[in-house]
């Protein structure tokens, strides 16, 4: 019984881990660079100053790797864990 | 063999449906196209289109009718995952995404990446923090999930509220597009026009509820997609010579801000904003020697008309300045509601415009950094906790297909607002290049045409006959429905553009009838006033409500209270400082109470209301209120005025759970089933989703 419990909070903790370093990519990407634009758009990245061009077209290929990212990680932790729904 | 058919159609079933449907879409635009050239008048196009996407609606609702309760609210739960993914995409894209997205980005060039920022962004935290907890917890709407965790009938009938007013908001400004569309397209009168689409919206609903949604949102994204993706193409490829989805413009961007640099800094657009900084400080004087003022204009506007008369001027000149006399505010108070309008749009035009590519640099208020990041802020809060994207995943097969569903979802919202900055490039290039300059009398035919609907207007204010860029004011929601006529293409392409803005709208405001409609019937009416109500009864009172609330949603849309963008912000706010706060502390934090939910609830919701209502408005007739706008608190605009009630919300609700009693026993078991996808130590092999708390159906 015990054990269960501690294999329980154990794949919490990796849960609360994922969740914690993708929201702080999540939010490096969302403010701290939305913040920054303007000293960013000293760069060009395809032709786009580099400000410009996260808003427009980085954060739509990096959101959704994210969730991708999430999703195949914590199907697999699931599984790992013997958690997983059946 | 019939029952291998079955198995086969719902393995490919989807995918069939979506691909038969889009060759059927395309096949459709053809022949009208071919009948177009053979001489069909444009206006059977609009109402072939109009009918086509209503008929699509009526069809599915019609095929998928149920009298089941699972079935009405979540789909029997058993949708895979890309195809729940797809329908909630176009649950998703609005008409605020499919017109107003464009538009933003159109009128404030980098400001307005904050609405492509917010709106995928909010994906994220609706991936990590909300969408498979839901799941798990597997029941019908957001208060059954907030009753669950903390308890009561008060939290019920709180978030019941929150929930309605942000769809509600939500859902007027979808009928105001398909009001604005079928003006333009099919020349209903906009009412007319608001109710026809509604009543296809409520065909579908009606019958088929969740899963009759499912598939129409499926057919819909088809629709959507192409109409979004054809349009430009053919434009940047008139500009550029380059055949495909103009996904990389930034070559175009280049040649925009070299021209917009150029043309900004000529003498005659200098002069012209000169005048109406003028015009701007003459309007200031005006509203500050209020109510004289308003007898000296009307003096004065007499005095011209009389003197017009006596030296035999045009006629025309004169009946124009009548009609202005006409046009008068009646009150001092309605003349300095008016005349602050026109001060404002005064002061917008006397600005030098930046380009596309500057940010922050709106040199007339020095917060725009603030609001930039204000606005990103209440965006994402609120995609992730607006209640019809959060149903959706409740009628998904597992907790793994959620989290996969949500990525399918984003991907096929991205597909869509990849292209949204082109619209805003290629029309503004088209603008600088073939309005800007050209005499007044003899204005391009699209501008001709959406001037005569009042969305476009040329104000010459220094009567040189000529349009300065200064001088034109294009409403946001303009620039993607326009696209078509800017690009020379035939008329068919435009009805095809309607269409798709016309499935954005419907769509979404059908997601949102189905979430005000289940807090309504299954929050308030079945689990507070009548808890032994029988399943039929239930979806007949869930039915008449969605009418109800379509009729009320429809008679205020046809007010036009804000523009899209305006109210769309407003229920993003609205909806993330009343439910944001109580969702998530409630997966993530065991210690959050019901006092701090409640207290959180209602601080989050008093503080954002209070914002919009004294920064939007200056007065609100109908309830007998005048002068209550306020200076914005650090520059803040009212779209983000989440940015205040969020905190706020969270703040309070974890301040009051830590002063009051640590949640039950109860409660704390819930967080803890909460958590695993599977319960270790239930040790049954359970079904799939039979060991969530409280199903019982």
């Amino acid at each position: 019984m015990s054990e269960i419990i501690q294999q329980q909070r154990a794949y919490w903790r990796k849960t609360m881990a994922v969740t914690l370093s993708l929201l702080l990519i999540w939010f490096l990407v969302t403010f701290v660079a939305s913040y920054f634009s303007q000293w960013l758009n000293q760069w060009t990245f395809l032709g786009l100053p580099l400000g410009y061009f996260i808003g427009a077209q980085g954060v739509l290929f990096i959101y959704p790797m994210l969730i991708g990212v999430y999703a195949l990680w914590m199907n697999r932790l699931d599984r790992q864990f013997g958690v997983e729904e059946q | 063999m019939r029952n291998r058919l079955r198995l086969l159609l719902g393995a490919y079933g989807p995918a069939l449906f979506v691909s038969l449907f889009a060759v059927g879409f395309v096949v459709t635009v053809l022949v009208l196209g071919w009948l177009e050239s053979r001489g069909l008048d444009q206006r059977w196009i609009g109402y072939i289109f109009l009918f086509l996407t209503l008929l699509v609606f009526a069809l599915v609702g019609l095929f998928t009718r149920t009298s089941d309760v699972a079935e009405y609210f979540v789909a029997g739960r058993r949708v895979p995952a890309m195809y729940a993914g797809m329908s909630a995409g176009t649950d998703w894209l609005s008409a605020a995404s499919f017109i107003g997205l464009a538009g933003a980005l159109y009128q404030s060039g980098y400001q307005g990446l904050a609405f492509v920022i917010g709106w995928t962004g909010g994906y994220v935290l609706l991936a990590l923090l909300l969408a498979p907890y839901l799941r798990k917890f597997g029941q019908y709407t957001l208060p059954d999930f907030l009753v669950a965790r903390y308890g009561g009938h008060t939290i019920r009938l709180l978030s019941a509220f929150a929930v309605m007013i942000a769809s509600l908001i939500y859902v007027i400004a979808q009928v105001y597009g398909v009001g604005l569309i079928t003006s333009r397209f099919i020349t209903l009168q906009f009412e007319i026009g608001v109710y026809l689409g509604l009543a296809g919206v409520l065909v579908c609903s009606f019958l088929g509820g969740m899963r009759a949604l499912m598939h129409a949102q499926a057919a819909q994204y088809v629709i959507l997609l192409i109409a979004y993706v054809t349009p430009i193409t053919i434009l940047a490829f008139e500009q550029t010579g380059v055949p495909a989805p103009p996904v990389l413009y930034a070559q175009t961007m280049q040649r925009l801000v070299s021209l917009e640099q150029e043309v900004f800094n000529r003498p005659e657009e200098v002069a012209v904003r000169r005048m109406y900084a003028e015009r701007a400080k003459v309007l200031e004087n005006r509203i500050a020697s209020l109510p004289e003022s308003l007898n000296v204009e009307r003096r004065a506007i007499s005095e011209r008309i009389e003197r017009m008369k006596a030296t035999d001027a045009p006629v025309r000149d004169i009946v124009k300045l009548e009609r202005e006399r006409r046009a008068m505010p009646e009150t001092a108070r309605a003349a300095h509601a008016d005349w602050r309008n026109e001060l404002k749009d005064a002061r917008h035009r006397s600005v030098t415009p930046v380009d596309d590519l500057q940010a922050f640099a709106l040199p007339e208020d020095a917060s725009s950094r603030a609001n930039f990041l204000a606005l990103i802020f209440c965006l994402t809060i609120g995609t992730a906790s607006l209640p019809h994207l959060l149903m959706r995943y409740y009628s998904i097969a597992s907790v793994s297909q959620a989290r996969r569903s949500v990525f399918w979802s984003l991907l096929f919202v991205v597909l869509v607002y990849l292209l949204a900055p082109a619209y805003a490039i290629f029309v503004k290039l088209e603008v600088l290049q073939h309005l800007v300059g050209v005499p007044v009398e003899s204005l391009p035919s699209w501008v001709v045409a959406w001037t005569r609907i009042g969305l476009i207007s040329i104000d010459d204010i220094n009567h040189d006959y000529l349009v300065q860029w200064a001088e034109i004011s294009i409403s946001p929601d303009v620039i993607v429905l326009a696209t078509p006529e800017i690009a020379g293409l035939p008329y068919v392409i435009s009805g095809m553009v309607a269409a798709g803005g016309l499935a954005a709208a419907l769509s979404t405001a059908e997601g949102l009838l189905l979430s005000i409609t289940a807090a309504l019937s299954h929050d308030i009416y079945f689990k507070m006033l009548r808890p032994d109500a029988s399943s039929s009864w239930r979806l007949i009172v869930s039915k008449s409500v969605m009418v109800g609330v379509a009729i009320v949603a429809a008679a205020v849309a046809v007010q036009r209270p804000a523009s899209l963008v305006d109210m769309v912000a407003w229920a993003f706010s609205l909806a993330g400082a009343g439910l944001f706060p109580a969702l998530v502390l409630g997966v993530f934090w065991p210690r959050a109470n019901r006092q701090g939910a409640i207290a959180g609830i209602v601080t989050g919701l008093a503080v954002t209301i209070y914002y919009i209502v004294r920064v939007r408005f200056d007065s609100i007739p109908w309830l007998g209120w005048y002068g209550i706008g306020m200076d914005p608190w650090f520059g803040i605009e009212a779209a983000a005025a989440g940015v205040f009630g969020v905190p706020a919300g969270f703040i309070v609700n974890m301040l009051v759970s830590l002063l009051t009693k640590p949640p039950s026993m109860e409660s704390l078991q819930f967080i803890e089933r909460l958590r695993y996808p599977r319960i270790l130590y239930n040790r049954e092999s359970t079904p799939r989703g039979d060991t969530e708390p409280g199903r019982h159906v």
